[in-house]
């Protein structure tokens, strides 16, 4: 199996900044994207911690094993969340900030994905698209019965967020363990994109584009802001090719 | 048109497929997934196997793979044949022995059928009849436990913890065999091998530590080494779960319901973590250690509060768990002031302890009296105001108590209309005067 990975970010229609970040690498097998929130520099700040946060911590460790990969993960996110936490509690600009997390590490056949917040994981393939990683807000959570319904009407957003790195000093990350095989696509952004764009119009967009996979970040990108571009957007492509 | 694909989501942790409907029913054959876990089509919802309706409604065309293929094992049995040997088949057993081991048996069966039939009007679960008649193990293990945690219950889990692993797989047996898994684990180190801590958990509990196993306690105790001294004499706010759990309102927790089904022992998951945390306090403070003295005093106190138990214990508290303990149990309003005397709260803590406070004094007026005149009932108006409506330390939510403060405000100080009225509304709270 063979990797490649195309990503982009744009600061939308709306925003003056960008407070999303990213990184990806094939050579590596990590692509992590971050949604910041709060302020008018805290979010900016968060994304990025998080985003150098775990590539710092995967460079500077040893080839993982399988069952190595969810604890380092863990420990990883664990760390950075404090540093958030700490950093905003310091600094008066920052307090509050907080960031969602969206990050996979690409080990052997599998892919491992560590979730906090409303960024997404797609799974594409064969004309198909899942959406893998749940968002963790109010609304899924009543849904699922984690929190009471009157949490829903207390609520006037049912978007917001329960879970996120420095929202709490502790903090709960999935991880998902998803095999992989060629022709399989994994599309990991920020809510700027499903925000703007449907998920049936991304499945179009993904279906009609999937041989040309290093313009699809950006043909996504101008959907989302075709239909107003509210927010940053940012998308990583991750295709599983044969070798 | 390429043929349909789904993807399966085992556990909340990983992914099976995206696999064909064949591909499924192969799957489920070789056990890779359960009836718990979820299906999803192409931009569709994900779906538990086990939720027939939302299966019907999402995906009609698994219906029939689900009832007929995953469903309709549930609940049988299949017993190993076993060859009657030869000179066994040939001897004959006498009628007269025979009526005797009969009349066991009926009897036997009697028996069953009449504590299931106590069972199931005790705790109205009629539609859990089936399940019960169903699954032999569990309604021996609902048998076995009778009345309170013993010895041959615990054997008998522990005998039969395959078998049981299995049926954890089915939804809705999951729901009537957690109270007796939860038990068994948190009799020991909380811990149940092949169940998630957060399974034991449950998901009524949202801002409780999704793992409350000794080990998890003892991780967080260690890791809270060079913060405890700071917390306990008011100097530091830690938002973590072994600060927090100290904080816990144990009145908020005895004025909960908490569903029978869901827990026979520890009788919430409160209660369960709070006997964990204790438990591996325990096993690793030595005597020398007066800020572990203290936190398993705390402990302990809050065990007893929640219980009813033991109020003559000698508790070793000071700082801020001292001053917590104390506004916990005043006794009227005056006493309030002097419990934080005898430390120097930063401002933070200090807005808490006010908060606190507060709660006490309105919980105060509620307990010691059925009318309130005008003077108390003006008390009662300026503390309801203080109380916050979320405890930023605990995270316990106190929308129902400010809702009954504002009842017996409207009702001009009666409070057993009040706690009548607020009690008929809300289930799942028992407010008490």
């Amino acid at each position: 199996m063979r990797i490649v990975i195309y990503g982009d970010t744009n600061v939308g229609r709306v925003r003056k900044n960008n407070q999303d970040s990213l990184y990806f690498s094939a050579e590596q097998g990590l692509v992590i994207v971050a949604d910041g929130i709060g302020g008018r520099k805290g979010g900016e700040v968060a994304s990025s911690i998080a985003v150098n946060g775990i590539k710092n911590a995967f460079l500077n460790c040893d080839s993982l094993r399988h069952e190595e990969v969810a604890p380092f993960l863990i420990s990883s996110v664990d760390q950075i969340n404090q540093k958030i936490v700490k950093k905003g509690r310091s600094n008066p600009d920052l307090e509050g900030m907080a960031t969602t997390l969206n990050c996979i590490l690409l080990v052997g056949e599998k892919a491992y994905i560590s979730h906090m917040g409303d960024s997404r994981t797609y799974l594409y393939y064969r004309g198909h698209l899942w959406q893998l990683t749940l968002d963790h807000n109010i609304e899924n959570y009543v849904d699922r019965g984690w929190l009471p319904d009157e949490t829903l009407m207390n609520n006037s957003k049912p978007g917001a967020l329960v879970r996120a790195l420095g929202l709490t000093e502790e903090c709960d990350v999935d991880i998902y363990e998803v095999p992989l095989r060629p022709g399989e696509i994994l599309i990991t952004c920020s809510d700027g994109l499903t925000g703007m764009v449907s998920d049936s119009d991304l499945l179009k967009l993904i279906r009609a584009n999937e041989s040309k996979l290093n313009l699809l970040p950006k043909l996504l990108i101008d959907a989302a802001n075709r239909n107003g571009g509210q927010d940053n957007i940012t998308v990583v492509v991750t295709g599983v090719k044969r070798n | 048109m390429s043929e349909r694909l789904y993807l399966i989501r085992v556990d909340m942790e990983r992914f099976l497929g995206p696999m064909t409907v064949k591909e499924i029913r192969d799957a489920y054959r070789r056990m890779e997934f359960g009836l718990q876990d979820e299906i999803a089509g192409s931009n569709r919802a994900w779906v538990a196997f086990d939720d027939l309706e939302r299966i019907k409604r999402h995906y009609p065309e698994l219906v029939n793979l689900v009832k007929k293929e995953m469903l309709s094992g549930w609940g049988t049995t299949s017993h190993s044949s076993i060859s009657i040997q030869k000179d066994m088949k040939q001897k004959s057993i006498p009628k007269r022995t025979f009526g005797l081991f009969s009349k066991l048996i009926i009897l036997g069966l009697i028996a069953v059928v009449s504590f299931l039939a106590v069972y199931v009007l005790k705790e109205r679960r009629w539609k859990d009849l089936k399940m019960l008649l169903e699954d032999p193990l569990l309604s021996k293990a609902i048998l076995l436990y009778g009345d309170e945690y013993n010895v041959k219950f615990e054997a008998f889990m522990d005998a039969n913890r395959d078998e049981i692993n299995r049926s954890l797989k089915s939804r809705k047996l999951l729901e009537l065999w957690l109270p007796y898994v939860r038990a068994v684990a948190f009799s020991r180190d909380g811990q149940w091998s092949g169940v998630n801590s957060r399974v034991l958990r449950g998901k009524d509990n949202p801002f409780t530590p999704a793992d409350c196993s000794q080990d998890a306690w003892s991780k967080r105790w260690q890791s809270a080494e060079d913060k405890i001294e700071d917390v306990l004499a008011a100097k530091l706010v830690v938002q973590q779960d072994w600060a927090r759990l100290l904080f816990w309102d144990v009145e908020w927790i005895k004025q909960r319901i908490f569903p029978k089904n869901g827990w026979v022992f520890p009788g919430s998951y409160y209660e369960a973590c709070i006997l964990m945390a204790s438990k591996s306090m325990k096993s690793q403070s030595s005597e020398e250690q007066w800020d572990r003295r203290v936190i398993l005093s705390r402990l302990k106190w809050q065990q007893n509060l929640l219980l009813g138990t033991d109020s003559n214990q000698e508790y070793q508290m000071s700082g801020i768990l001292w001053s917590l303990s104390c506004i916990e149990t005043s006794e009227s309003g005056d006493d309030l002031g002097n419990c934080i005397k005898s430390i120097k709260p930063s401002k933070d803590w200090l807005a808490y302890l006010e908060h606190r406070m507060n709660l006490r004094q309105a919980r105060l007026l509620i307990f010691e009296n059925s009318q309130l005149n005008e003077n108390r009932l003006s008390v009662l108006k300026s503390a309801v105001q203080k109380i916050l409506e979320r405890d930023p330390m605990t995270r316990f939510d106190y929308d129902d108590e400010k809702e009954l403060f504002a009842k017996v405000i409207e009702l001009d100080g009666n409070i057993a209309a009040a706690v009548r009225t607020i009690n008929a509304q809300k289930k799942h709270v028992r407010f008490r005067y």
